[in-house]
This record gives C-alpha cells, structure tokens and sequence, in this order.
C-alpha cells in the first residue's frame, strides 16, 4: 500500500455566506492520479487553494508529506508544483527567462529549463517573449514551471481547458510521465473524458461535496448500464440502432433474437460514462 | 531572510520595468525630460518687481503712482507682516510710508523712508529699486507741490545677506523636479505592484519558497534604489551635489523612502495600472505643490508644510541654491526621517494585508 501523500479531513472554506467546499475528506497515495471533477463553481480550485497554502482553510485540515498545511506552508510549497487555471506567467519575460526565475526561488540549482522547454514542446521558442505565445504555448509554459522544483505533488487546474489537441495531448504526456517517476497528481477538470483517460480514482465534487470518490472502473459498475448497441439495415435500407442491456436474464435470448432475425451491420458493446454517471448522482450536467 | 530570493526579486523587478511599454519609457523619460527642460531654461535672472506696502492714510495718488510704474504692490496692515512677508521673499522690496512721512513730504520737509529687500535679491535690483523710487517721490512732489520731495531712502535687507547668491529659474525647478522623479518611480513601483496583482502573477510566486516580506523588500528596495540614483543622477548632472552632496544623497534617500512608501500605497489602492495613473496624478500634483513656494515665493500658504514632500523640497533648495548645511536643514532632515518610516511603513502594511 502506498504511503499517502495527501491527507485532507473535513476541510471547509466559505467566502462570507457562500459555502464553498463543505467538509470534505480525502486521501491521495504517492504516485497516484486523482481526478477532481465538478462543474464550475462547485469548489475544485479553493480544494487546490487550501492544499496548495493559498487558502487557510476555515475548518478542517490537510497533510501533504505528513506536514501541516497551514503550520509548514512554506516547507510543502517547496515540495509542490502549481499550475494555475489562469494564464499568470511574466509576459515581458522569455519562457526560459520566466523558469530561471522559478527556479532561483526554489533553490534548484542548476536548473536545465532548456530540457523543460523542450518537454513541453517549446524549443526553438525559449528566447521569444511570452506574450507573443499562443494560449496553447502559454499553458505548457505553465506546466514547465510548475515542474521546475520537481514536485512531489504537482497540482494541474483545468490544465488543458480550451487548449488545441496538440497542446492537451502534451500535457496529457506530461501528467503520465510524471506518475510513472511517483509524482502524485492533483488534477482538477470538468473534462470527463481527459480525467477517464489519465486518473487512477476520480471525485466527483459537488457543491462542495464529494459526492462519489472511486476508481474510474469501479464507478461506472455500480452507476453505469452495460449495454450492447447494434447498428441493423432495415428493410428499406436504412441503419437502426439496437440496444440490449447486459446483466439481465433475459440479455442471452435478446442477443440470439438479434443475430436470428435482424441483419447486425456492426455490434458494440457500451459503457457509461463518467459524465453520465455524475449526472446520475447529482441531476446536474457539468457544464 | 533569503538573500537570494530577494536578489531574484530585484532582479525581476527591473527586468520587468525595463521591459514594460508604459512604465519604462516613463522612467527613462522623466530624467532625460527633467533635465533637458532645465538646461533650455536660462541660466539669468529677469524678474520683475513686487512691492510691499505698508502706507497708512496714504492718499490714493501714491498707490496710483506705483501702478503707472507698472509695480505690482499688496499693502499691509502693519510693518510687522510686511517685513515678515518680504524675509520670505515672497516680494521684491517693502515699502514703508507712515503718516508722519506723508505730513513730512507734503510740508517740504526731509523724512526717512524705510525700504526692505530680500535677502536674496541681487544688489543691482536693489539700487534699481531705490532710483526707481527716489525718482517716483520727486514726480510725485511735482504733481503735489511743485518741488521734490526730499526724501531719504533707508534700506534694510531682511534675512541674512545672500547678495551675488541670487538663483536663477531652473535652479528654483530644482528641488521640483527632485521631487517628480522620484514621483514617477512611485508610479512605476506602483504600477508593477497592481500589475502583479491584476495579472496574479502573485499567486504563482506566493506558491514558491518566497513570502510577503521577501516581496515587500525586494520591491521596496527596487523601487526605493532606483528612485534614488535617478535624482542623485539629476542632482549631479545639473550641479545640485557640489555644495553639500552628502546632505543631499541623504535627503533624496530618505525622500525615496517615502515616495515608496507611498507607491505601496498606491499600488494597494489600484487594480491595474490605468487605476495607479488615475490615483498617481492626484498624488504627484499633491506632492508638487511644496516645490511651488519655491518656485513662485508667496503663492502659498504655511499649510505646506503638512505635505510631506515640502521638507524634501525645502532641504534641496536650501543646500543646493543657497550652500545650507546640516545645522540649517536639521529639523527638515528629521521630519523627512519621520515622515519616510511612516509612509514606508504604512504602505508596506496596507499592501501587505492586501496581498495576503
């Protein structure tokens, strides 16, 4: 069993009246990806705010490394990478420039932010400034800085969040790559397909609750529907669609009546996703 | 403490000064922009005259007189004022008729009129002052009875004698524009700060090692350093460090302890650098009013003297325009020492708590 790297019981935070994480508990083994998945406003970013020591939570608390996140901010926030939802890199400042400069305020020495730059694809760009990137650019250069430290935990908000396919596949390469060396990954979206994709166990945050925090697998066995769906020709030509649900007693004769009495153009079988599963936990979409 | 981190900091800071569109052609120009309007100034002086006058019962023909001379007077309600008025140096002389002078004149008889001057007037003005008006009371005895007035001019110089020191107008822009550079890195301090906060950069380096204080001072000293080397430059270059250079780079250090203080505060105010302008103009006009009594003497008021900035100006004039030394700008010296701690000190809390 792996040690857990991040610790948070009960945490709580409101801005005046407004609660906006409501008393949620978590834990993240090292080297292990989770996604935190809500729609907008249901509290993903002020989690990351707490756990990052931008935030004091208002009860509850966090460990991360077993260290106290509102007694031993500054010794976790050496140990932390941090990449914010929003753009906030020095625009007048090269991207190599920008690294160096988070690179002497961690310490790192020496730093090779060429070998960063070149991991996010930037190479041959270092010397430009940032405000000639394009938002794809800029959101790689994000990720690179946040590696600068080489992070026991790398915080990831919305990293690929209206980003070009090359600019989010990446990223995507990134995250996998920094699990495989025992990074943990605190990755929050509203992307369910990317979090399906990279996350070890998802939670699914709702109004500042955790509504449901599992395996990505696990979830969709006990909220999804298994399915088969099958594209038939009818008589005039035209493609039908099919479906059969699986898990029934009567699944076996559907699917022989199917093959005996229809001509089956292509056959597949058919999960949830986690999409749909969290609109059947909370009624709500996520957008 | 982090040197390191702070160095980083510094080192940030005027990378991103430098390289900002606004900010960084506004520094470069307020320097270069000072000092050329100073040396396009001339270097003489041409002045015209403003008289004091304290002349009780005087009949309206003697006031007439001077306006026709074209001499701008202001009467007084006592000797005591005008004197205190002329010491200042807010008129070019002072000029003192009493009834019994006017009885004198107008029976033939010689009295004594007492003139003051400046003490910083040039003797030539002087003299010039006192032919122009022995001259006016002969026409004036003319007019009245047919002959001269037979009068006897006493002059006083007010204050100690500073004649062959007279200042010429851009020296008077001195201490002015002393106070404007530094004004404009509070600007720049500023607008890095709401910058900063506006872009949240911030936030990224509030997750790094570095805390508040580091910010605080690095910015600070930034800010502060190069506020200091502009006017120390501008001071060098038009002659103001020959007299008592240490007294002054002291002066100017402590003024840009303040204007940074001050820019904290500014940059705690605003969101976002249109937002510094807006407030750094009310500032900078507020903070360049002291530099006006020295420019225009007599045009204001004592209530001066609450703005901090006037013990800058009023030191700089002092020691650069009339060789003061720190016996003479040591109550100055001190209020700008007071001063520069608590707007140093009330910036850096204000902006602290807005940055947590």
């Amino acid at each position: 069993m792996a040690e857990n790297t991040i610790i948070a019981e009960d945490l709580t935070y409101h801005y005046g009246e407004r609660m906006a994480v409501d008393h949620i508990s978590f834990r993240v083994a090292q080297g292990e990806v989770l996604g935190f998945l809500g729609p907008n406003g249901a509290g993903k970013t002020t989690t990351v705010k707490m756990l990052t020591g931008q935030l004091r939570p208002k009860a509850g608390q966090a460990e991360l490394f077993g260290l106290d996140i509102t007694k031993d901010t500054k010794k976790i926030q050496a140990q932390i990478g941090v990449c914010f939802e929003t753009t906030n890199l020095y625009e007048q400042m090269s991207a190599e420039e920008n690294l160096k400069l988070f690179g002497r305020l961690f310490g790192v020495k020496p730093l090779d932010a060429r070998a960063l730059l070149e991991k996010v694809g930037l190479t041959g760009r270092e010397k430009e400034r940032v405000q000639g990137y394009s938002k794809g650019m800029k959101q790689r250069l994000m990720v690179a800085r946040a590696l600068v430290n080489r992070p026991r935990v790398l915080f990831l908000d919305e990293p690929t969040e209206g980003l070009d396919p090359v600019s989010s596949e990446t990223i995507r390469g990134i995250i996998k790559e920094a699990r495989q060396h025992g990074t943990t990954v605190f990755l929050t979206t509203h992307d369910m397909l990317e979090a399906d994709k990279l996350s070890d166990r998802v939670a699914f945050i709702h109004q500042g609750k955790i509504v449901a925090l599992d395996t990505p697998r696990a979830l969709k066995q006990q909220f999804g529907k298994r399915a088969l769906k099958a594209e038939v020709a009818s008589v005039g030509g035209d493609l039908q669609i099919r479906e059969i649900v699986l898990d029934r007693p009567e699944t076996a004769p559907e699917i022989e009546a199917l093959f005996r009495q229809e001509k089956v153009i292509t056959i597949h079988s058919e999960e949830a996703s986690l999409e749909d599963i969290f609109i059947h936990i909370t009624g709500q979409t996520l957008t | 403490m982090n040197v390191q981190i702070i160095q980083t900091l510094i080192v940030k800071e005027l990378l991103q000064l430098i390289r900002n569109p606004i900010l960084g052609p506004m520094i470069l120009f307020s320097l270069v922009g000072y000092l050329a309007v100073f040396f396009f100034m001339p270097a003489t002086l041409e002045e015209k005259f403003t008289l004091g006058l304290y002349a009780p019962d005087a009949p309206a023909f003697v006031f007439n007189e001077f306006k026709d001379k074209e001499i701008k007077i202001q009467t007084f309600d006592s000797k005591e004022t005008l004197r205190k008025a002329v010491a200042k140096g807010d008129y070019r002389a002072g000029v003192v008729l009493l009834p019994e002078n006017m009885q004198k004149l107008e029976t033939g008889q010689k009295t004594k009129i007492d003139v003051y001057f400046p003490a910083d007037t040039p003797r030539e003005l002087d003299h010039a002052f006192a032919v122009l008006l022995t001259m006016m009371f002969a026409e004036l005895g003319d007019r009245i009875s047919g002959k001269s007035f037979n009068i006897d001019l006493t002059e006083e110089i007010l204050g100690p004698d500073m004649t062959g020191k007279q200042i010429a107008h851009r020296d008077r822009l001195l201490p002015l524009f002393a106070v404007l550079i530094l004004l404009m890195e509070t600007l720049a301090l500023a607008g890095l700060i709401a910058e900063e906060y506006g872009q949240q950069t911030l936030q990224a380096l509030m997750v790094t090692p570095m805390n508040l204080r580091h910010l605080l001072i690095g910015k600070g000293i930034t800010g502060a350093g190069l506020a200091f080397l502009q006017a120390a430059v501008m001071m060098a270059v038009t002659g103001g460090l020959s007299g008592h250079p240490l007294l002054i780079l002291t002066a100017l250090l402590l003024g840009a302890l303040m204007v940074t203080g001050i820019g904290f505060l500014l940059g705690s105010t605003a969101r976002d650098l249109m937002g510094v302008m807006g407030w750094g103009v009310f500032v900078v006009i507020l903070l360049s009013v002291p530099a006006m009594s020295v420019m225009f003497p007599g045009t204001i008021s004592g209530w001066i003297k609450l703005i901090p900035s006037f013990f800058l100006v009023d030191t700089v004039h002092q020691v650069a325009n009339f060789d003061a030394g720190w016996g003479d700008v040591w109550q100055n010296m001190l209020m700008l020492l007071l001063s520069g701690g608590l707007a140093l000190w009330l910036g850096a809390v204000i902006l602290g708590r807005k940055l947590r």
